[in-house]
């Protein structure tokens, strides 16, 4: 590969590049994984998931080279690749280019594509409180379900939370729709539902 | 519970759920499961909490109708010995266990040998 050639490397869809900046200042292609740096950044896109680096010397082929990304994000979930179809395995990608641009149809000298990651460790929700607002038992009222989440909540994700068996559900309507609501603005809009033996351990 | 429109992506959220109900008793309950959240499809989990949380209860409930009336005494002569019919509604579950029925009775009341409910369970007293 030439000096002056590119170098881009497009991570999976579920990792975001959380700081271009970071990427920019401390990417690094380096010949084994210790050597001097033979790349400078040339671009970093969020929005496109990639990152690319010009080579400031030619790179010898068949020689393993280090690239490194930093600013990125994990995925907001678990990831297991076994359990997943290839079809919706997360691939990371990388491709050379020759010195005009980094055209895949005029400029590409290698791609390859098939390293997946796994994301194996949960993150923990940081405090988390069930509180009664009527503390006599056997009594039916209102419950405030209050937690601290640092972790990046969307729309429509699910909080599964198995209250004891001493407690019960008492539905005015039968229908299992447990009246919920919002009580502060960092959530518009709350569903409930009861269902019991649902299980969530690991 | 599904979390249909999140304002905001991290921080503090309150939620209000309505018609649960307490523990039966002053024991409270036992601890929560794994509260686990997670994408709606296909289901990945996204964080979790698990530290023990458990369901206190710090009043007693109280029984509904126990009055003068709710107490019907079989033989009204003094010192006769007799059956007294009390009923009472519980405001809570009583659950299909042994449970502890406590009742004080007056002190010019003597209890006989031979308490027992009228389904024929015998009283300790």
């Amino acid at each position: 590969m030439p000096r002056g050639g590119y170098v881009k490397v497009v991570f999976p869809s579920t990792f975001t590049l959380s700081s271009e900046a970071t990427a920019v200042a401390q990417f690094s292609i380096r010949l084994g994984g210790s050597g001097a740096s033979v790349a400078t950044i040339f671009a970093a896109s969020a929005s496109g998931k990639y990152v690319i680096g010009s080579t400031n010397t030619a790179l010898a082929a068949n020689t393993k080279y280090t690239l490194r990304v930093a600013g990125l994000r994990n995925p907001r979930y678990l990831v297991d690749n076994t359990q997943v179809s290839d079809a919706l395995k997360q691939y990371w990608a990388l491709y050379t280019y020759d010195t005009d641009g980094q055209s895949d149809s005029d400029n590409l000298i290698d791609y390859g594509r098939g390293g997946t990651r796994d994301i194996t460790q949960v993150a923990a929700i940081q405090t988390f409180s069930v509180e009664a607002f009527d503390t006599t038992n056997g009594v039916a009222g209102k419950y405030f379900i209050t937690w601290y989440s640092e972790t990046e909540t969307k729309d429509k994700d699910v909080l599964v939370l198995p209250f004891p068996p001493e407690t019960d559900f008492v539905s005015p309507t039968k229908n299992l729709k447990l009246t919920c609501k919002a009580v502060i603005d960092s959530l518009t809009k709350v569903d409930c539902e009861f269902k019991r033996n649902v299980k969530t351990s690991v | 519970m599904t979390l249909t429109t999140v304002a905001k992506s991290t921080g503090l959220y309150k939620v209000q759920v309505e018609n649960v109900r307490n523990p039966p008793s002053l024991r409270g309950s036992s601890k929560l499961g794994r509260i686990v959240q997670r994408t709606q499809t296909p289901g990945q989990e996204i964080a979790q909490y698990t530290t023990e949380i458990k369901i206190p209860t710090e009043y007693g409930g109280a029984l509904v109708g126990l009055s003068g009336k709710n107490i019907f005494q079989v033989d009204e002569e003094y010192s006769a010995t007799t059956a007294y019919e009390i009923t009472f509604t519980p405001h809570s579950v009583v659950e299909a266990r042994a449970v502890t029925l406590y009742l004080q009775y007056p002190s010019t009341i003597e209890p006989s040998a031979e308490m027992k409910t009228a389904s024929g369970v015998p009283l300790k007293c």
